[in-house]
């Protein structure tokens, strides 16, 4: 299993969307850390604690992002990504984000 | 002490004249009158006594920037700023003059476009050297500043989404509001509105050019402030693109549009734009990649449970009041002049409720 701490590893000020607009973007993070163990099905732990803080905009592109961009159903992911946080609105909020990705692409 | 010799004499006798010749001049010079607020463009121009969008100052601050903008953009003259009146900066006026000033010197082909005349008081001279104004200048002044409501006002600016410069200045900023309160700032609330407004400037404010055909800045996208202050938290957000009215049309279904726009009739484009897509936000209907800025903006206000968060742009405003976590009053309003952007601006009271 690979364990990816936000923080330590990529930025302690994750914001913005697309890496056109920002090093610190949710693409960036996504791109860096998550799409290629998960495409090939490896596990990924994700630890939050330690940034600033969250903005909706990296939160969804990193994960909803993935599910557009892997086009992988939330019951598969769910199993593969373990998401860490001492905040449990960011784990709600990011398995939301799947979920809301995933209905989009039907 | 030192003898009056006839050199001394002489030489104080000189002094006193060039004194006398130096406010002759000035009092010769014209000025725009101050009851109407109307500046005049020219060699000086006058700046309100009250840096600050509220009414009725509003009016005097935007007509002094766009003043400032005439005379050296259109009619390539440099200008001296007269802040010798000017007594107070607030939040919204202040980094609204910080932007424009910027985006003006930029854009300026003279080689010193804007030089500042100080404020008589010492407080907004120390205000105007800490939030960098001389720096955008290239002013000198020898003022340090010192009080404690004035060195933590901090201001930084960009053209990207990279969150270092902010989440630096967030830091130092809340530390010291939570060093001298009971009530916290929490960073990871206040993060979350700030770099949402910072992400959205860069996405949507200069897909469109604004009234004046400004289609914003290379290296500059948007202008940030905090400030501790009479046991309050303030940040800002501003951007100098096209305003809620001219992005609402891309960003928001015709559905949702119409239903607000039946809602406020009788409220001006601008506080229909606004509310609009502060509303959309809030909705949950929006579609996963849209909508979320405005959610996060009040979000700070829920997590911090007390607190007014004001939302100008162009002509508009409105602002919504939290206490305990839940909304408790809503206004909205005209300025009656264009600021050529949009402003989102927080105040957090470090009080308990």
């Amino acid at each position: 299993m690979i364990t990816v701490n936000i923080a330590k590893d990529f930025t302690r000020y994750p914001t913005g969307r697309l890496k056109k607009n920002g090093a610190t973007s949710g693409e960036a993070f996504r791109e860096q850390f998550l799409e290629e163990p998960l495409s090939k099905g490896e596990k990924v732990q994700v630890e939050f604690d330690g940034t600033i803080g969250y903005g909706s905009s990296f939160l969804e592109e990193a994960f909803g992002g993935l599910v557009r961009k892997l086009r992988i159903a939330p019951s598969v992911l769910n199993d593969i990504l373990i998401l860490k946080s001492s905040d449990p609105s960011i784990e709600t909020e990011v398995r939301q984000y799947i979920e809301e990705s995933y209905n989009s692409l039907k | 002490m030192k003898r009056c010799t006839p050199y001394l004499v002489m030489r104080h006798k000189r002094l006193a004249c060039y004194r006398e010749a130096s406010r002759q001049r000035l009092h010769k010079r014209k000025r725009g009158s101050k009851s109407n607020g109307y500046v005049r463009p020219g060699e000086i121009i006058k700046a309100p006594t009250a840096i600050n969008l509220i009414q009725p100052n509003g009016v005097e601050l935007v007509k002094f920037l766009k003043a400032i903008s005439q005379t050296v953009l259109t009619q390539k003259k440099a200008t001296r700023l007269d802040f010798k009146e000017t007594r107070s900066l607030h939040v919204a006026g202040a980094i609204l003059l910080f932007a424009e000033l910027d985006r003006i010197i930029k854009l300026s082909d003279l080689q010193k476009p804007v030089t500042i005349i100080d404020p008589r008081q010492l407080r907004p001279r120390e205000v105007l050297k800490q939030i960098g104004i001389y720096q955008l200048t290239g002013d000198s002044s020898d003022v340090i500043p010192a009080r404690e409501d004035v060195i933590f006002w901090k201001a930084t600016k960009g053209s990207s989404q990279t969150g270092d410069a902010i989440g630096k200045i967030l830091e130092y900023v809340a530390e010291r509001a939570n060093r001298d309160h009971i009530k916290q700032v929490e960073l990871s609330g206040i993060w979350r509105g700030v770099s949402e407004a910072v992400a959205n400037t860069v996405d949507h404010a200069y897909i469109k050019p604004r009234n004046d055909k400004f289609c914003g800045l290379e290296d500059t996208k948007w202008w940030m402030f905090t400030q501790v202050r009479n046991s309050s938290f303030s940040a800002a957000v501003c951007d100098l693109g096209c305003g809620y009215r001219a992005t609402i049309n891309m960003t928001i279904p015709e559905i949702f549009r119409t239903k607000w726009k039946q809602i406020l009739t009788g409220k001006s484009n601008d506080v229909v734009a606004i509310r609009t897509a502060m509303e959309y936000g809030r909705s949950g209907t929006h579609e996963g990649f849209r909508g979320k800025g405005s959610r996060d903006a009040l979000s700070v206000l829920e997590k911090h449970g007390t607190g007014t968060l004001y939302v100008i742009s162009n002509t508009g405003w409105i602002s919504y009041d939290y206490a305990k976590g839940v909304e408790v009053n809503f206004k909205s309003g005209n300025l009656g002049i264009d600021i050529g952007g949009t402003i989102i601006w927080w105040t957090l009271p470090l009080k308990d409720e």
